[in-house]
């Protein structure tokens, strides 16, 4: 048939208002799983291209980077020696720094980046519209335009660098014209001159990227290997960070693929429960068009068009909201990540995120608009079929329901990595079981509401035992369901996620009783060196029992950025006991306190296939020797820690500047006492702070809740869709029902009761499907805080969060249901009508 | 054209299964005009289910139509049968709200891939008094115009039988007797068989043959309505 008659045809069965309703509640339906989708997406992948877009920026053409191992950096000489290099067609030196810049509104930890003016034009696309003799000129740093307005920075503004106070002058803030995506990075740029002052790193750079002649790659890169080796630094690839900012989020990524997975299954349920609520107009649509002699062929034809023209609608609003909610709901939070790569916070749209938003869409509308198939297809369309399970049926389910269940827990135990099918079956066990579980509860509250009377309760009872709506039922039953569980499943993870990650963080944190850092938030993992300071002063604080220098850094080994932990060897405690996940905590303990020995965690010992006991060389700035002493936990770290005392650290690493002091205090001592007088000592240093280990643990769990916001806001954004679906489903019914409120209302039966029963209905409907969906959630948390363990390594606190179940359920139940109250007094007020009321 | 023999069709409620039709026989020819009285469940709905064939087959029986059993057929020949061969004229409900006098006539003849088929069906409105309402939604026409876009859409194909199940449900009278008489004379210009249900005993006084049915058995039809059951048994 042609397209223009299937339009046609397809018109006047649009052409209804009843109809037209059913389909708008249809397209909202679908709108929200495609705005779950896309939401989700946009979100994971905003973190990933924010660094690469830096990286691009950066690294431009060139093919090679020498990159520092400490945050000392290396000599300047390495830069001619390079040059020098027969072969090498440009360099470009940077020198990076951790600082804070501090407004009259707050301060921002950025990536201060020192460039060779020299070089800007000839070798990287970053600040392409920067005039080269202005900058080598400048005696002030740049900042993102955003930036500066965030923290309300003026013409002068402060740095602190480790812990040091200086001030300096802004430039004109950078905008999209001039850095691109940067704009939306923390990052500040300066000439490399002014920047080695600010950072008393003389003649000191942190990298340099190259770019060889053509056909000259072998050479070069061999000359460099071994100019490196001498140097101790490493010869990496130019987009080296990419690598190493994959591998830092690939657990994060793991999980957010995970979580994305889930989101795609309840975004597509509530997408095909959306349409499902519309097949008695569907299939009256396909037996009034066969009835007209119309072929499958035809039908079909009708049908795909009604899917197209729902799925582009549904799509279109879909990804309209899905935006909106992006913004609204879902901001990137670089998190702790920022301390070691310059993560923006820009949000990323790929043309990926739609188009998987959009099929899921389609997808669901073409399944939803075929699901009457056996119209569609039988040579007899019979009478529209009265959904009764049989007992056969009902074996049948609970059978299939219960090989979903054992499957499910077969992937929990065997191999947890298939954790997204393990939710796949158990969301299968959910949709097979979902019927008898349901009959059940209608059943108990049937049984219950004999004793509470009322013509309401009966009502609904009977409306929801009916034959002909229990598809309609069942599908909006299983909607609350599939919404529940995700946000129990969701919630629960996160919890078990952030006991693990304060658990450890107060392991670390306990090591000493206070502590000094540099001010500013990227001290928090204690990676900022800064000055040594008087320790005999602080010693004489009362209450001062022990002051001992803690260090710590990042450090590349291979492709992972891996966080080093230093404490002092008289550390009251150098192992996180919670986190130690082989060896026992007094050997481990005794032996990081002896010279060479070092914890790794567990990714990285498998990595490179070390056991307890067993050598290994630290690829530090001067490589060490060590023993593994036990294997931890990534210590909430995601590329991985490793652990040592700071004894060793100062022999591997050149410096042997500071990056905290813990100070142990004497017993019976106030904590706040002796902070408060180790801050009088340290008055003039104002680049400094002094906390307890309770206050900096505070802090860290404020650090993870941060880290773990993507997977609140889903849970957030899941619920949102799943109120929104469910209002959308249970409106459509109610819209439906319209005809029967009528024919009951001629009966005489008041507006009063009827809402009462609706109210009722909704309520028993939602409830028994968010009560079942809990429990299977819970069942998930397990399956997906296992997947976490095993696949990323974070530190997990295993428990069944209850109250997530008992919320989500709650929440799902009671807010739809009181949305829901006024679309039912709505359809009550229906004009009293004795036409014979269809279902 | 049309022949039903020993037609019997029992319905299930839940484990009871109650006879609709019992043992119908009856021969509707080309051009011929019968109709079947009946009062509301006495079967003329049944009967009509299974001439259209798609939603019950018969329990016993045959509905033959050109010789071809209604039943046997393949699901394309049945689809092309209801297409080609045979109109049901139902309520005016079935017509597509929004759409236009046209519009909703023409709706078999897209199906059937006519070619501009929206101007193959303004002389059969014509025929049928809508001349001038061709373009107007069908929320804008009387219910005796819809009646007319039902009949224009049933003959549309040019069927050689056509079934029409309580047409003037929804008529005065008035509009119902000029309902009937189009149909009538339609059929009979175009040499179509056409058999008639209704309640209605105005109705019948257009037909050239009554026959009434009553709980699943036909018999003659009496004009006092008090009608005697007879064998079923082929009219002359």
């Amino acid at each position: 048939m042609k397209l223009s008659s299937v339009r046609y045809i397809y018109e006047g069965h649009i052409g209804a208002r009843s109809v037209l309703v059913q389909l708008a509640f249809a397209t909202f339906g679908i709108s929200v799983g495609v705005a779950l989708l896309f939401s989700s997406q946009v979100s994971s992948t905003s973190l990933s291209r924010s660094v690469t877009q830096l990286n691009t920026q950066l690294v431009g053409a060139s093919q090679l980077q020498l990159d520092a191992r400490g945050p000392e950096g290396f000599s300047e000489g390495v830069l001619e020696a390079v040059r020098h290099e027969p072969g090498v067609r440009s360099t470009f030196p940077i020198l990076e720094r951790q600082v804070n810049v501090i407004g009259e509104a707050g301060e921002r930890s950025v990536d201060l980046i020192g460039v060779d003016p020299a070089a800007l034009r000839s070798t990287v696309p970053l600040l392409h519209r920067f005039s080269a003799k202005l900058l080598r000129h400048a005696k002030g740093v740049a900042l993102p335009g955003p930036l500066a307005s965030e923290i309300n920075a003026g013409p002068l503004i402060k740095l602190q660098i480790g812990g040091r106070l200086t001030e300096t002058l802004l430039g004109p803030p950078l905008t999209q014209a001039d850095v691109g995506g940067l704009v939306h990075s923390p990052v500040a740029v300066t000439s490399i001159n002014y920047a080695q002052h600010l950072t008393n790193s003389e003649h000191r750079l942190t990298r340099i990227f190259i770019r060889y002649r053509k056909g000259q790659g072998t050479r070069v890169r061999r000359a460099l290997a071994g100019l490196a080796t001498r140097s101790n630094i490493n010869l990496n690839p130019g987009n080296f960070d990419s690598q190493l900012f994959a591998v830092a989020v690939s657990p994060e990524s793991q999980s957010e693929q995970l979580f994305s997975a889930i989101s795609a299954l309840v975004g597509f349920m509530f997408a095909l429960n959306a349409m499902l609520v519309t097949i008695p107009a569907r299939r009256k649509l396909v037996e009034d068009l066969r009835e007209q002699g119309a072929s499958p062929r035809i039908t079909v034809q009708v049908l795909l068009f009604d899917a197209f023209i729902i799925g582009v609608l549904a799509c279109a609003l879909g990804l309209v909201i899905g935006d909106a909610l992006s913004i609204a709901v879902f901001r990137t939070q670089p998190g702790y990540l920022s301390f070691a790569f310059p993560v923006g916070n820009d949000r990323i749209v790929a043309w990926q995120s739609m188009a998987i938003a959009v099929v899921v869409g389609v997808v669901a509308a073409v399944a939803g608009v075929l699901w009457p198939v056996r119209q569609i297809l039988a040579r007899r369309i019979g009478a529209p079929r009265q959904f009764a399970l049989s007992r056969r049926t009902r074996l049948a389910l609970l059978i299939a329901g219960m090989a979903f269940l054992a499957l499910t827990t077969l992937v929990l135990l065997a191999d947890t990595r298939a954790a997204v099918i393990g939710n796949a079956t158990l969301i299968a066990a959910l949709v097979c079981l979902l019927p008898l579980l349901f009959d059940g509860l209608l059943r108990l509250f049937a049984f219950t509401s004999r004793f509470l009377g009322g013509v309401g309760a009966s009502m609904a009872v009977d409306e929801l035992r009916a034959p002909q709506t229990r598809v309609r039922s069942l599908a909006v039953a299983a909607l609350a369901a599939v919404s529940v569980f995700g946000v129990v499943e969701f919630q629960g993870v996160a919890t078990n996620l952030k006991r693990g990650l304060d658990a450890s963080a107060h392991d670390l944190d306990s090591s000493a009783d206070v502590w000094i850092t540099p001010r500013g938030s990227s001290s928090l993992l204690s990676t900022v060196t800064f000055d040594p300071i008087d320790t005999a002063a602080l010693a004489h604080v009362p209450g001062v029992r022990q002051v001992s220098v803690y260090r710590g850094s990042f450090l590349d080994w291979g492709t992972r950025r891996l966080w080093v932990i230093a404490p002092a060897r008289d550390s009251r405690s150098l192992v996180p006991s919670s986190q130690l996940l082989s060896s026992r905590r007094g050997l481990a303990s005794r032996r990081l306190r002896a010279a060479g020995w070092a914890l790794l965690s567990q990714a990285l010992a498998s990595e490179y296939h070390l056991r307890v006991g067993q050598t290994f060389t630290l690829p530090s700035p001067r490589p060490l020797r060590m023993r593994l002493a036990g294997v931890t936990t990534n210590l909430g770290w995601p590329p991985g820690a490793v652990l040592l005392n700071a004894t060793d650290y100062a022999r591997g690493w050149e410096g042997s500047d500071p990056s905290a002091y813990e100070i142990q205090a004497a017993s019976g001592t106030s904590l706040a006492a002796v902070r408060s007088g180790v801050a009088a000592v340290l008055g003039s240093q104002r680049g400094l702070a002094v906390e307890t280990a309770g206050e900096r643990a505070q802090r860290h769990y404020a650090l993870a809740a941060q880290g773990l916001a993507r997977l609140t806001q889903i849970r957030r954004l899941v619920l949102t869709s799943a109120i929104l679906a469910i209002v959308a489903a249970m409106a459509s019914l109610l819209w439906q029902r319209r005809d029967r409120i009528a024919f009951n209302r001629s009966n005489g039966l008041p507006q009063r009761v009827l809402w009462r029963s609706l109210v009722c209905e909704s309520a028993v409907l939602l409830g028994a499907g968010s009560l079942i969906g809990a429990i299977f959630g819970l069942y998930a948390q397990l399956l997906g805080s296992h997947f976490l363990s095993v696949v990323t390594g974070f530190p997990i606190v295993f428990t069944i969060e209850g109250v997530a179940a008992i919320s989500g359920f709650a929440l799902v139940s009671v807010v739809a249901v009181a949305i829901l109250a006024v679309p039912g007094y709505l359809a009550v007020r229906v004009r009293a009508r004795s036409v014979s009321p269809a279902y | 054209m049309l022949e039903i023999r020993d037609l019997a069709k029992h319905h299930k409620l839940g484990r009871v299964a109650v006879p609709a039709l019992d043992g119908v026989t009856l021969r509707v020819a080309r051009g011929q005009f019968v109709a079947l009285y009946g009062p509301s469940g006495s079967g003329k709905t049944t009967l009509v289910n299974l001439i259209v064939g798609l939603r019950i087959a018969p329990d016993r029986g045959s509905v033959k139509v050109d010789g071809r059993d209604v039943a046997a057929m393949s699901r394309k020949e049945g689809d092309e049968y209801r297409l080609h061969h045979l109109g049901v004229i139902g309520h005016p409900g079935i017509l597509q709200p929004g759409a236009t006098a046209v519009g909703a006539a023409s709706v078999r003849l897209r199906m059937g891939d006519v070619r501009h088929a929206d101007r193959a069906i303004v002389p059969l409105l014509q025929r049928l008094g809508l001349g001038d309402r061709l373009h107007h939604k069908v929320e804008q026409l009387s219910m005796g115009e819809r009646q007319r876009v039902v009949i224009a859409l049933a003959l549309s194909t040019g069927p050689q039988l056509v079934v029409a199940d309580e047409p003037t449900g929804s008529l005065d009278t008035e509009n119902s007797r000029k309902v009937l008489a189009l149909l009538r004379d339609l059929c009979r210009e175009r040499h179509v068989a056409l058999l008639l249900a209704t309640h209605d005993p105005e109705a019948v006084e257009f037909a050239d043959e009554v026959l009434e049915l009553r709980d699943g058995r036909l018999g003659a039809y009496a004009a006092d309505r008090s009608p005697v059951l007879a064998e079923s048994s082929p009219p002359d």
